[in-house]
């Protein structure tokens, strides 16, 4: 824990095919009380389900060394998104661990960047 | 970061009367550290002033400049966070936009006139963002 304000903002899905399900790695969030996610570019239109998930599984005992594998993981926000600069947000987050995943209806080829801020303690 | 508030204010010169409707936005705001801002949209109508517009909130989280306060930022995309009209014909007016929650990278508040507007009307738009 620390006194000041902790965040983070980097890269979630990273020039990723959006007409294929796509699921970022496990972020770390026990200490973390806000995050947003926005398509911040891309090369081909989107057209699909952006989606955080909450997890309280342990997952690993040492956060930030090694990746995670968690099979439960509950809907915590949706974004149906149609175009680069759509993003959502969440707040009072209580999981250990969040995800982003992206679900796609009719977007056409290419790809797309997802990035995300995470704001805590 | 710091273990005490962090507070920012500041303002910009909007022309609150524009026919062609062309809208006014703050340069991006570096607001990572920061979680509650508040927005105001003030003015001073005389007699026969007519406001009529709307002031926008908006976040991002593209990377935009790597050292916040070095540089020129330019950030292109921008997801809505909140909106709201305002009117008013004569006296003080002032419109506010707030949020307690703010999640993104970087922020900036818009003002865009309505058609309907008239007189000539010079106002401020003024923000405060609070974080640690």
């Amino acid at each position: 824990m620390s006194d000041s304000l902790n965040t983070r903002n980097f890269i979630a899905l990273d020039a990723v095919d959006p007409t294929s399900t796509q699921n970022s790695e496990a972020i770390f969030v026990q200490q973390m009380l806000y995050a947003s996610a926005q398509i911040t570019s891309g090369t081909a239109n989107p057209n699909g389900t952006l989606k955080i998930y909450g997890s309280n599984e342990n997952g690993i005992n040492s956060p930030g060394l090694g990746t995670p594998s968690l099979t439960y993981w509950a809907e915590l926000s949706s974004l149906s998104a149609t175009a680069v600069g759509q993003g959502l947000a969440i707040s009072d987050i209580a999981y250990k661990w969040i995800k982003l995943t992206w679900t796609d209806n009719a977007s056409t080829a290419g790809n797309i960047t997802v990035r995300m801020t995470i704001k805590g303690w | 970061m710091s273990n005490s508030f962090n507070t920012k204010t500041g303002a910009k010169a909007v022309t609150l009367v524009d026919a062609a409707k062309n809208p006014q936005y703050t340069d991006p705001i570096y607001a990572e550290n920061m979680l509650t801002v508040s927005g105001s949209v003030e003015a001073t109508l005389t007699v026969g002033q007519q406001l009529t517009g709307a002031i926008y909130l908006q976040g991002s989280n593209e990377l935009g400049n790597e050292t916040p306060g070095i540089g020129t930022t330019t950030v292109t995309n921008w997801v809505g966070i909140g909106s709201t009209l305002i009117s008013g014909t004569a006296g003080v007016v002032i419109y506010s936009l707030s949020t307690t929650d703010f999640a993104y990278r970087w922020l900036r508040f818009g003002y865009v006139p309505d058609a309907a507007a008239s007189g000539g009307i010079e106002g401020h738009l003024r923000f405060t963002i609070k974080g640690w």
